[in-house]
């Protein structure tokens, strides 16, 4: 975890430092230590310090908590609902997320909060969505696995189909293009303000879900099993699903949906230290915060090579990178089974 | 590069050799005043052929119904349609008895509602009314046996190589000219709109340093903006001002970083005022973010604020390089 620690670190510290424009290493440090009150200003432009001060950090520390939460939720959920091909949008939620972040892009619902409309519309649409799924969970009075999945796959649909209705029959011309670059995810939003909330949600749901990381355990063997062990599986996977939608909302709310990361960085975990949330929480959070960070280099400066300033939707990268490197890491550890059978 | 010039020059041998036994480019003399038909025009690179003037036109969007009426086609057309500007005020007359072929500005209008107008030719373009989404393409009203003209600029979206001048349009003047058999006005509004284009740039033959310039289509996380053949592009060209991302091999850039464009600094930001979205809450977005705070357009506030019809290919094109060129160098434009 030390190591994971060291490399996370060292992403950070590289991924401030690359981008499309570039910027002396020792330039990129010295503002961020002016900044940080500890050197005195360098004779760099405003451009330059905007540039890492305004885009860089925010955007890679935002990439450390997305990354880092979008992980944590997709451990978790598989946990709860028992079902390896959960992930953070298999609830529904980031599609609600969706139908209020199209509102606010198509229709300027929110607009009086300027730039931050996009993010506060869909975390009410994430909201939303959530009190539907888990009114409908609930219907049966115990939320078993089945009942969530069925619940957000089908709220899911409804509102997907709202976001292309709306998209489609809108008559913004470039409506389309922005909903499918915020459906693909992009950090490109980043900035101090809109780091607080998500960090401090991470934080604090994280810390819990380590301490019932023997409860998490237990709810995979089974319902039964668990309640044996002294779990009360109703009211612990209510506040669970509860938890970690919220932390889906405000992850979606900052970054759009981001796929991949929830669905796969726990499998990618799990192949390298088996199955127990003591381990597995933690370092998905590392390995997702590392993966995006990564990721999101690419993003910004993919094309830069070639002189062309356009920059990717996040999620594209991710899908691209992380299939491949999830398929060798699968490959690899079937080998290794078979190989140990013999 | 030693590839691309090879490319351009055999382009430039073809064109020539095209236009010796098509339409001439450069001064077009008004010699022959009628087609004689069948005319025979390219539209997409494909060939289309009419044995005689179409009789029931549709026009897409306002630039290209104002080509038409430019050229005096009121009553060859049966309906039109406009994304929310409305046609020049020197058009109103003219336009006032085409019935619209849909109130709603977006999305276009449907196959089957164009068809209920019965059309034999419809003049559009891609990413206008032509999307391989909807359904709306040439190939289908083909099938359909109505003809299609493709608005040259908008070729890109289907892979043709596209110009970094503003021919492509003239083209267009002059195709819809013989389509029609009124190759003598169209020539003649042609070289109007060449005179007019000439006289403003014979005023800023003295700018010494090219002001360089970001045309600004909207968007927050990342800008919408203009690659080097885009009309936005050309129009600064013309003026002797040049594009921050005018070397970039594409027409729009639907999501440029803003690294890049806080790094190269623009003097200017070209901004179109749209049906969709306003000049006014543009620059607000631009004014909003504190990245953006140390670019000199922004603490300058040099906004260029042009009319949308102005940056399209079409016939407010010179007017909107004479707006762009007013606003930019007003001590050469008292």
């Amino acid at each position: 975890m030390f190591t994971l620690g060291g490399i996370l670190l060292l992403s950070v510290i590289l991924g401030v430092s690359l981008g499309p424009v570039s910027i002396p290493i020792d330039t990129v440090w010295s503002v961020i230590t002016y900044k940080l009150g500890f050197t005195p200003a360098g004779n760099w432009s405003t451009g330059v310090e905007n540039i890492v001060w305004l885009i860089r950090l925010p955007r890679v520390l935002l990439a450390v908590v997305v990354g880092g939460g979008l992980a944590i939720v997709g451990v978790t959920l598989q946990a709860l609902v028992r079902n390896p091909l959960a992930d953070p949008y298999v609830l529904g939620i980031s599609s609600g997320a969706s139908v209020g972040a199209v509102l606010a892009i198509g229709f300027g619902v929110l607009a009086s909060y300027g730039t931050l409309a996009i993010s506060f519309a869909a975390f009410l649409g994430a909201v939303l969505a959530f009190l539907i799924v888990y009114t409908l969970a609930n219907l049966g009075k115990r939320i078993t696995p089945e009942s969530l999945i069925l619940a957000g796959i089908g709220v899911g649909y409804i509102f997907t189909g709202i976001t292309s209705f709306i998209t489609l029959t809108s008559n913004k011309r470039q409506l389309a293009g922005q909903v499918l670059a915020w459906t693909l995810g992009s950090l490109a939003r980043a900035s101090w303000f809109d780091l607080s909330l998500p960090t401090v949600t991470l934080l604090a749901i994280t810390i819990y879900l380590v301490l019932q990381a023997r409860s998490l355990n237990a709810l995979i063997v089974g319902d039964e099993t668990a309640s044996v062990l002294g779990v009360n599986v109703d009211i612990f996977r209510r506040r669970v699903f509860t938890l970690v939608a919220l932390m889906t909302g405000v992850m979606v709310a900052v970054s759009g949906s981001i796929g991949f990361i929830g669905l796969m960085i726990p499998h990618m975990v799990r192949f390298v230290v088996g199955s127990d949330h003591r381990k597995v929480i933690p370092l998905s959070l590392f390995v997702g915060s590392i993966f995006l960070i990564w990721a999101d280099v690419l993003a910004r400066g993919f094309y830069s090579t070639i002189d062309n300033p356009i920059e990717l939707p996040v999620g594209v990268v991710t899908s691209i990178l992380g299939g491949p490197f999830f398929i060798w890491l699968m490959v690899k550890t079937r080998l290794k089974r078979k190989v140990e059978n013999l | 590069m030693n590839n691309h010039f090879v490319f351009t020059l055999s382009l430039l041998v073809t064109v020539s050799l095209l236009a010796g036994c098509a339409t001439s480019t450069g001064n077009e003399s008004p010699s022959d005043n009628t087609s004689t038909y069948p005319v025979t025009v390219e539209s997409c690179g494909e060939s289309i052929t009419f044995d005689s003037a179409p009789k029931r036109a549709l026009s897409f969007d306002t630039n290209m119904t104002e080509i038409m009426l430019a050229l005096g086609l009121e009553d060859k057309m049966v309906g039109y349609w406009i994304s929310g500007v409305p046609v020049a005020d020197e058009y109103q007359e003219q336009v006032k008895d085409i019935p619209l072929i849909s109130t709603e500005t977006w999305p276009p209008p449907s196959l089957e509602v164009i068809l209920i107008f019965d059309p034999d030719f419809v003049f559009g373009g891609w990413n206008y009314n032509f999307s391989e989404e909807s359904g709306v393409t040439p190939e289908k009203l083909a099938a359909t046996g109505v003809k299609s003209y493709v608005l040259t600029e908008t070729c890109i979206a289907v892979g043709m190589q596209p110009d970094e001048s503003l021919e492509s349009t003239y083209t267009d003047i002059l195709n819809i000219g013989r389509i029609f058999g009124v190759e003598a006005r169209a020539i003649e509004l042609v070289n109007q709109m060449r005179e007019k284009i000439t006289a403003v740039q014979s005023k800023i033959v003295n700018v010494d340093t090219p002001l360089r310039g970001f045309y600004y289509g909207g968007g927050a996380d990342t800008a919408f903006t203009a690659g080097k053949y885009a009309m936005a592009t050309k129009m600064m060209n013309a003026v002797g001002a040049e594009n921050i991302f005018g070397d970039v091999e594409d027409d729009w850039i639907p999501a440029a970083g803003w690294e890049k464009v806080i790094e190269l600094d623009p003097e200017f930001i070209m901004i179109d005022d749209t049906p969709w979205e306003s000049a006014e809450q543009r620059i607000k977005t631009l004014e909003s973010l504190p990245q953006l705070a140390s670019i000199t357009a922004i603490r300058e506030k040099r906004y260029i604020v042009l009319q949308w019809t102005y940056i399209l290919p079409g016939m407010e094109m010179d007017e909107g390089i004479e707006a762009l060129a007013k606003a930019l160098y007003p001590e050469l434009f008292p």
